[in-house]
């Protein structure tokens, strides 16, 4: 189910309804009813796959238990590769079957073997990389004995396959989300209101600036041959403006509807593109999943500590195979290399945790240097980005070719509507808005610190009717369910 | 909780009202159609619906009534058939569905009693949404519960928009003068 469809319009209220009417007294049939809610959620795309979910639920509870209950150390580790063998290897076959088959065809094939083999035709299930991962810190976090394995099967089925960020994160952590599901939870008011808000932000994030952007980043993209350096430039702006709408809208949306059932979810998205160096970047973008790699694969490596050596090694193991998680394409790898890259230089100089706080904290507008350090960021961002959204490794290096060309000083005539005007002016009102909210969680939750009733609701109104007339309109998928 | 509804319940309707007031002023104030993404509202339109409809509604007694797509109202001419003492109303606007048609002949069988209804198909035209020709008969169409429920089932941001302008339009007279 999308969250941007009719029928999630009528699941929610009832799922609501029936948690907070029905159910209210009882904490385990409130936890039942999630994971009853969450398998339609997710059956609603493709019943079948729901036996994976389950599988993944009853073996990761089965070894956490076994976990709790076993001592000897080399029991304990079995227990864990288990876990590891059983998850990556779902992720693996379905999503990496045929990337690495093909690879190894071609690698044989250029010196002269084949070694045969066939693709096969396989549908990559909706979020298995994002509750694999969830799955996997409970585990994990069992074996370091930093958290009490559950005896709540329900509680974990419902920790595995809460809904609202079942399909696309933020990937929870075992530690913060599995407790909240044995506390007996409150309504708040409060609480509530302000999920709301979040999903009314995220909606218009989605609706409005991802899916306007990607007509135009597809057109740009789709025909890429075709266009000079400028216009691909645009492009490359417009999927930057359309991978963070459409995700960081998925998790506002996530997160308020969350809120709505009395859940905490992480933040997953600090307004990353008012960042003044890479560092800053993944402190601040798609944060579930950067600080998963760094708990779990990063620190384990000796992250920072150890020979420069051993730091640079760890740096591209960490962002190629943050790239790699995302598909099974040789782009998504250049797209971590180029970051790793980007992140090399602060690394070796000490500058990655020179920014930690807020771009202009106490101010209203940057200064000029804070203004060229978040430029700068963000066209290395842009240009990062043209790796991820190209089909292919040759399709990048086209349009690389293409952008650092003389025709990026032209105008991009060929491409420029009234249509993309409006597009481009609704984009620069986010990012006003956006500017004004960045120190907030989302960027319209300061409309609730102390403006009047009338302003915030007419401001909500004003949201509304945006999306009624600027939206688009057919119904889009979010981009990372295909991760 | 209950305070919690109660307040959903009351923005809601808030909204709706403001909806509909904020969309009129700036439909009505901003000149550029850019600016007006999802409001496709043509009077008359490409297929003559306006004219059509104007004319459907004083026509009595056909001999043959023509629905479907632009494939019945630009195949079926009623001046070739009039030669051959045939009286035939074409009713086809472009890329019509079922559904519009359903209302279609809702008003209008009784009032012509054709003889004959041919209504145009083709694979196609159970798969689109309908959404071209219901934008159509919202802005030119007789207005009643079929069109309104029409709207609803449709259940697209294009076709209340259109909905809204033209309970607009009907209601202050612009539907009316217009021709």
């Amino acid at each position: 189910m999308l969250f941007n469809s009719f029928d999630f319009a009528i699941f929610l209220p009832i799922v609501f309804i029936l948690y907070w009417f029905v159910f209210k007294k009882s904490l385990k049939l409130q936890n039942a009813l999630i994971v009853i809610a969450s398998y339609v959620f997710y059956g609603w795309w493709d019943w079948r796959f729901l036996s994976l979910i389950l599988f993944s639920t009853l073996v990761d509870f089965l070894v956490g238990r076994s976990l709790g209950q076993e001592n000897r150390e080399t029991k304990r580790r079995v227990l864990l590769w288990i876990s590891i063998i059983v998850n990556l290897g779902f992720l693996g076959f379905f999503k990496y079957f045929n990337f690495f088959l093909e690879s190894f065809q071609d690698a044989f094939s250029l010196l002269g073997m084949d070694i045969g083999g066939r693709a096969l035709s396989i549908v990559l299930p909706v979020g298995i990389s994002f509750y694999t991962f969830q799955t996997l810190s409970y585990t994990i976090d069992v074996y370091k004995r930093k958290l009490e394995p559950t005896k709540d099967f329900i509680a974990f089925a419902a920790f595995v396959s809460f809904f609202p960020q079942l399909v696309a994160g933020p990937i929870e952590r075992a530690t913060h989300l599995l407790p909240q599901f044995y506390k007996h939870r409150q309504f708040n008011y409060a609480l509530a209101v302000n999920g709301c808000r979040q999903i009314l932000w995220g909606f218009f994030k989605k609706l409005v600036i991802a899916d306007n952007c990607a007509e135009f980043a597809n057109q740009i993209f789709n025909n890429s041959e075709a266009y000079g350096g400028s216009t691909l430039f645009l492009g490359a702006l417009f999927f930057t403006f359309q991978i963070y709408g459409d995700f960081s809208g998925y998790s506002d949306i996530a997160i308020g509807t969350s809120r709505l059932f009395g859940f905490d979810l992480m933040k997953n998205f600090a307004f990353p593109y008012f960042s003044r160096d890479i560092a800053e970047f993944w402190r601040r973008w798609h944060i579930s999943l950067s600080t998963w790699f760094r708990d779990y694969v990063y620190i384990p490596l000796g992250g920072s500590r150890g020979s420069r050596w051993k730091q640079i090694r760890n740096v591209f193991i960490i962002f190629i195979v943050s790239g790699f998680w995302h598909g099974a394409n040789l782009t998504f790898i250049l797209w971590g290399t180029l970051n790793a890259l980007y992140f090399l230089p602060l690394l070796l100089l000490n500058l990655n945790r020179s920014n930690l706080e807020v771009v202009a904290h106490q101010k209203i507008l940057p200064s000029l240097k804070e203004l060229a350090q978040i430029g700068i960021t963000f066209v290395l961002t842009v240009l990062a980005w043209v790796a991820f959204r190209a089909e292919t490794i040759s399709h990048a290096g086209q349009i690389y070719a293409g952008i650092f060309d003389y025709s990026l000083f032209s105008i991009p005539r060929e491409v420029l509507s009234s249509k993309m005007l409006v597009c481009i002016a609704l984009v620069l009102i986010f990012v006003l808005m956006e500017w004004i909210g960045r120190r907030r969680e989302f960027a319209i939750e300061y409309l609730f610190d102390s403006y009047p009733r009338w302003i915030r609701w007419s401001s909500y109104m004003m949201i509304i009717f945006l999306m009624g007339m600027f939206m688009q309109t057919e119904e889009t998928p979010f981009i990372y369910f295909q991760f | 909780m209950t305070f919690f509804l109660k307040r959903v319940l009351i923005f809601t309707s808030i909204a709706s009202i403001g909806y509909c007031i904020v969309f009129l002023l700036w439909t009505n104030l901003v000149p550029f159609q850019a600016f007006k993404k999802n409001l496709n509202y043509k009077m008359g339109s490409y297929g003559s619906m306006f004219t059509r409809i104007q004319e459907a509604d004083t026509t009595r007694d056909v001999d043959i009534l023509v629905l479907g797509s632009s494939h019945a109202y630009r195949g079926f001419d009623p001046r070739i058939f009039e030669e051959y003492g045939i009286k035939l109303f074409n009713l086809g606007p472009s890329n019509q569905t079922p559904k519009q048609a359903n209302i279609l002949v809702k008003k209008y069988l009784d009032q012509m009693s054709p003889e004959l209804v041919i209504y145009e198909v083709y694979p196609g035209i159970f798969q689109g949404d309908g959404l071209e020709s219901s934008l159509d008969l919202i802005a030119n169409g007789p207005l009643n519960s079929d069109l309104i429920s029409m709207t609803i089932s449709l259940n697209h941001v294009k076709a209340y928009n259109a909905m809204i302008k033209r309970l607009y339009m009907t209601k202050t007279g612009q539907y009316d003068a217009f021709n």
